[in-house]
């Protein structure tokens, strides 16, 4: 009888591991799901955000412009939800060093016979 | 077709009282300038220089000029225990509120950190004084004896944190920021484009010898002559030198001739590579770049200095033109630098 009990509290128990396993399966799949469909808004934000950057770092003059790049990205995308939103860092909130690129070029200097109005040297 | 050359030896500028007026049309070899008007003095611990198109607008060019400047000094100096540069130092590790000048002239020298990889840091004022440039320049002592240095961790610029638009600044403990590498450069971008904009000139300023121009361009350019050390464009360069003109943005030269100083034997400069906290190696004299800007052109011209023998590849691919002198006085140029040039 004792040992009827044993088993019957045993299979019990396996029982209810085996729905623990089911139900994290379960669980697993319905997350799966969730990240497939939220994927491609991720992805989205992901652009939105590095078109956010590119218009930021498009800026040679030392100003930010990250600011209203991301306020567009939020128009552009306005049904973002918390996992998207939590993506927008990746534009950063804080005004950043303006950063072009690159250095800024100008037209080679040219020779000349004028006399000069200043110098550059060492000071 | 004039040419008005003004120098002042106080450091406030005072038009009434210039000194060393020239001939309108001339300079001192009879050289005759297209129309340009310039006044000279010193501020900011090195020589100003403003040249306008029209003689109507030197006076207040030169106003204006000094008025930026002035805030500039107050805001930027590491000089003076006044300056809100200094005065950050009492909240070092905190957000702190600072005004949008300043903040404009950190983001200025982040920028040059981040377009060189950090060949041009701002945060190493701390290593600037300890190796004797702790005070205006003018100040420090030719000599000194041997330096104490302590090994410890080297800043970098990532360890700041600004946000330009809110005005807030976060230095870590025991970051000393010096602007020195790319606030003239900076400033002369700043008020050139504010002097021509309000004046509606052409207009040239110097601010020891970071060059930006803005405006009218004067017939044959804005003609400039290139030399080991800043001066007066009157009087004959020492060293080599070459003349050439530009019409817009900036003309830099970085250079590790001037503002030097020894300690223990050992001779400094004030251009340090930031990875070791010493004098970059003088591999150049001197390092002159034409950009886009005249800060554009100081981040290029001294992260070159700083860079050293690898320099003249990464010009190259920066695309800027640029005129490198050696120390055995050898001149290579680059990117459309005229290669002969008077």
């Amino acid at each position: 009888m004792d040992q009827e009990k044993r088993n019957l509290t045993r299979n019990k128990g396996l029982a209810w591991v085996s729905a623990l396993t089911l139900g994290a399966g379960a669980a697993g799949a319905v997350g799966a799901v969730a990240i497939a469909v939220t994927l491609p808004q991720s992805i989205v934000a992901s652009n939105v955000s590095s078109a956010a950057v590119a218009r930021t770092t498009s800026n040679g003059n030392g100003s930010s412009s990250g600011v209203s790049s991301q306020d567009d990205s939020s128009q552009d995308d306005s049904s973002q939800d918390d996992s998207t939103s939590q993506l927008q860092p990746a534009a950063p909130s804080q005004a950043q060093p303006a950063a072009p690129s690159q250095l800024q070029a100008a037209a080679p200097p040219s020779n000349t016979n004028n006399p000069p109005v200043a110098t550059s040297g060492a000071s | 077709m004039s040419t008005v050359s003004t120098k002042s030896t106080v450091s406030t500028p005072r038009p009434t009282t210039l000194e060393g007026r020239r001939p309108r049309s001339q300079d001192s070899k009879g050289h005759r300038s297209p129309g340009l008007h310039s006044s000279a003095w010193n501020a900011i611990g090195t020589t100003i220089r403003i040249v306008v198109t029209d003689a109507a607008q030197l006076g207040s060019a030169r106003a204006m000029l000094a008025d930026d400047l002035a805030a500039l000094d107050v805001a930027c100096s590491r000089f003076r225990p006044d300056s809100e540069l200094v005065r950050i130092e009492a909240t070092a590790g905190h957000p702190t509120a600072i005004s949008p000048l300043l903040a404009a002239a950190i983001g200025a020298s982040l920028r040059g950190a981040q377009l060189t990889d950090g060949d041009v840091d701002p945060t190493v004022g701390r290593a600037m004084e300890t190796l004797g440039y702790d005070r205006d320049f003018a100040s420090v002592p030719a000599r000194g004896g041997a330096l104490r240095i302590t090994v410890r961790h080297t800043p970098q610029w990532q360890q700041i944190e600004l946000d330009e638009v809110a005005g807030l600044l976060t230095v870590p403990s025991g970051v000393r920021l010096d602007l020195g590498a790319t606030a003239k450069a900076w400033a002369a971008d700043r008020s050139a484009q504010r002097i021509a904009g309000e004046l509606g000139c052409g207009v040239l300023v110097s601010l020891g010898g970071d060059i930006a121009v803005a405006g009218d361009v004067p017939p044959g350019g804005w003609s400039i002559r290139v030399q080991d050390v800043t001066g007066d464009p009157f009087t004959p360069a020492q060293g080599p030198a070459c003349l050439v003109a530009i019409g817009e943005g900036g003309l830099a030269t970085s250079s590790t001739t001037a503002r030097k100083w020894e300690r223990g034997g050992d001779l400094m400069h004030h251009i340090l590579n930031p990875r070791t906290g010493w004098p970059a190696e003088s591999v150049w004299r001197t390092v002159s770049v034409v950009a886009g800007s005249a800060l554009d052109a100081n981040i290029a011209s001294t992260a070159a200095i700083i860079r050293g023998t690898r320099a003249t590849s990464w010009l190259a691919m920066q695309g800027l033109p640029a005129r490198l002198v050696a120390v055995d006085g050898s001149v290579t140029t680059l990117a459309g630098w005229p290669e002969v040039s008077s």
